[in-house]
């Protein structure tokens, strides 16, 4: 492990902190734009790294990942559009807050779980890089199987009085995740001869139809905001009682977010759910949870951060790109004739060094960049209700054609907001239909791979020890929010026979 | 009919042309035991069966509980229609911005949401449309080099 000390000498011989800062205050603006995704972002700035030295480029672009999976929280919270796909289980409790005129401290809260995330995930990045990446060499096609089940069974607690329609939600989220070519035939499904579709449905092009476009339709169709509540536009981070409060969430957000960062494409968003389920399970207040409890905004965005640091685990140990931001990184690796793996550390220490020192900045950096932004943020949101609408219209429609420079996809947005109006009319959650679109992928297609490495045998999941264990979480969190809604519907029904 | 009954029919009907769509999903000599077709199989039944279920049950649920949950829903997601309106201009953005250019739309989606919101057409209006294209045309085209449709006039 390089030494720390050689490490933080860098702060003064060389100008990582600008550039660190400048990554993260960029990261923060594209994370904070639906559709500019983290890799997106990144991908921008890759030209610019040639002119810069190896250490110098690395860090501008992990503080720009940094930044970006921070940012993504930002339109979440005020206007209910996840910046990216591992903003959207912030979304829930967020905007709940925003809408009772606490979006200030909201923000606050993912401010200071995002900086507290993103320094454990540092610290685990530094400390347990050897020992994590054995875990990520450990996770077979079975494994994935188990981590997908384990993430479907959060749909059960998020369905709490209305089981069947959650249920129904989560299919159809998997329904749309199956158009598209098939991943391991590579025959085309459901795609009706469009061209458009042949590479499926991108989650977050639902997510943004089902959470923005459909509050949109429903603030129009409503005759006044009475709801909205006008904002102060200060940002108020936690005060010690609350940051008390949240040492568990963030706890578990933490932990998650190390263990799903290091699995390669398990990724942030099924970190930030997982979190999000496991802070209500474990909460003192559960009944705050998608009402606006700040527990609720903690966790996933804990969560989301910690796996900023440790998806670059496997990146740096064996030269695995996780996700599709390691990719890109991973690109200005290579850019620079640096190939990740073992021989890096020995070969390259000062530039491994540097990504540390550059990413515990631009995590700092956080509270600072956020500070500035944030009052920006807060004053438009305040803007009269037109031209927000307005504004925000705009920004989605301008956001999502940057995905894939495709107007088919504008249109899969605004099908996705009239379906969100429907469910919301019709009373049914959008989680479970979102967690269907983002797990459905990596469930079938392990599923399917495992049965082929065995022969169509499926003993080969109870064998494997990792997806064993795996499903047996899965089942006992099944149980266990069967019990609680069990309960919760006969102590309803004993309140209801003693009211007269 | 309340809400849920009508849910649940829609989501029969749903499984039963996901069903159909599923089908016609071609074989090919390079898939598994599982196959392409496996999974749709699978959620089509679901859908059905949950939609049946739920279906059922407002059928036989209490008419009094049913009339107190719709009247909640319904004073909470007000007019419908002028809900579809405000999609219906993001239905025509997408159908123009080919045309005019990414510019030109966007400060016409601006106006024209605002307008629809309740402001009245003025002079502060098109100049909140015109530096709000200016804005979002620097941000996108200049700032992040996103090629945004040009149109036939830039």
């Amino acid at each position: 492990m390089p030494s720390l000390l050689d490490a933080f000498a860098l702060l003064y011989t060389t100008p990582i902190i600008p550039i660190a800062l400048l990554g993260l205050t960029w990261g923060v603006i594209g994370g904070a734009l639906p559709g500019i995704s983290a890799s997106i972002t990144m991908a921008l700035l890759l030209p610019l790294t040639y002119s810069l030295d190896p250490t110098s480029a690395i860090v501008l672009l992990a503080s720009t990942y940094i930044g970006a999976e921070y940012g993504g929280s930002i339109p979440a919270i005020l206007i209910r559009t996840p910046g990216t796909n591992s903003a959207a289980a912030t979304v829930v409790d967020g905007y709940e807050m925003t809408r009772q005129g606490k979006a200030g401290e909201a923000l606050g809260i993912s401010l200071w779980s995002g900086t507290v995330g993103g320094l454990f995930g540092l610290v685990m990045l530094v400390l347990l890089t050897e020992p994590l990446s054995r875990l990520a060499l450990a996770f077979t096609p079975m494994s994935y199987f188990g981590l997908g089940i384990l993430g479907l069974t959060v749909i059960a607690s998020m369905t709490a009085g209305s089981p069947l329609k959650g249920l129904a939600a989560a299919i159809i989220g998997m329904m749309v995740a199956t158009v598209g070519t098939d991943p391991i035939s590579g025959v085309t499904r459901l795609t009706f001869g469009s061209a458009d579709l042949l590479s499926g449905i991108e989650p977050i092009l639902v997510m943004v139809g089902l959470f923005a476009v459909s509050e949109l339709m429903v603030q129009s169709g409503s005759v006044a905001a009475a709801d909205m509540v006008v904002q102060s536009v200060r940002i108020r981070l936690p005060g010690l009682a609350m940051m008390k409060r949240l040492l568990r969430p963030q706890a578990i957000g933490s932990g998650i977010g190390t263990v799903e960062g290091v699995i390669p494409g398990a990724g942030g968003t099924i970190a930030a759910f997982l979190s999000y389920n496991e802070a209500k399970r474990w909460s003192k207040h559960p009944e705050e949870f998608g009402k606006g409890s700040p527990e609720g905004v903690a966790a996933p965005e804990t969560a989301n951060n910690t796996v900023a640091s440790t998806a670059l685990i496997p990146l740096l140990s064996f030269g695995i790109p996780g996700s599709n931001s390691a990719a890109v990184l991973l690109g200005g690796f290579l850019l620079h004739g640096l190939v990740p793996g073992p021989n890096l550390f020995m070969e390259n220490a000062a530039v491994v060094q540097g990504l540390y020192v550059g990413s515990f900045i631009a995590t700092i950096g956080q509270l600072l960049v956020g500070f500035m932004i944030m009052p920006v943020c807060l004053w438009l949101v305040n803007r009269p209700r037109p031209y927000l609408a307005a504004f925000i219209l705009a920004l989605v429609l301008s956001g999502v054609y940057s995905l894939n420079s495709s107007l088919f996809d504008l249109g899969v947005v605004l099908v996705a907001g009239l379906v969100g109006y429907a469910m919301r009319i019709f009373g049914f959650p959008f989680l479970p239909a979102v967690l269907g679109v983002v797990l459905c992928p990596l469930v079938e297609s392990s599923y399917r791979r495992a049965l082929v490495l065995s022969a169509g045998d499926h003993s080969i999941f109870i064998e494997d020890r990792i997806c064993f264990g795996l499903l047996v979480a899965a089942a006992l969190f099944l149980a266990f929010s069967i019990v609680r809604e069990v309960r919760s519907v006969a102590s309803a029904t004993e309140a209801g026979q003693g009211t007269p | 009919m309340n809400k849920d009954l009508i849910s649940g029919i829609a989501l029969c009907c749903m499984a039963l042309a996901y069903f159909v769509a599923s089908r016609a999903i071609a074989v090919s000599s390079l898939e598994d035991d599982f196959g392409p077709h496996g999974l749709p199989n699978i959620l089509a039944i679901a859908l059905g069966l949950t939609g049946a279920l739920l279906a059922v049950r407002a059928f036989f649920a209490k008419p009094r509980l049913q009339s107190v949950a719709a009247a909640s829903q319904h004073s909470a997601h007000g007019k419908p229609l002028r809900a579809v309106g405000l999609l219906a201009i993001g239905a025509a953005y997408i159908l123009l911005v080919d045309k005019l250019g990414y510019a030109i739309s966007i400060g016409l989606l601006i106006a024209s949401v605002a307008w629809y919101e309740g402001l009245r057409p003025s002079w502060r209006l098109a100049a909140v449309a015109i530096v709000g294209a200016a804005l979002f045309w620097l941000i996108f085209v200049r700032l992040l080099d996103v090629a945004q449709p040009a149109g036939l006039f830039f």
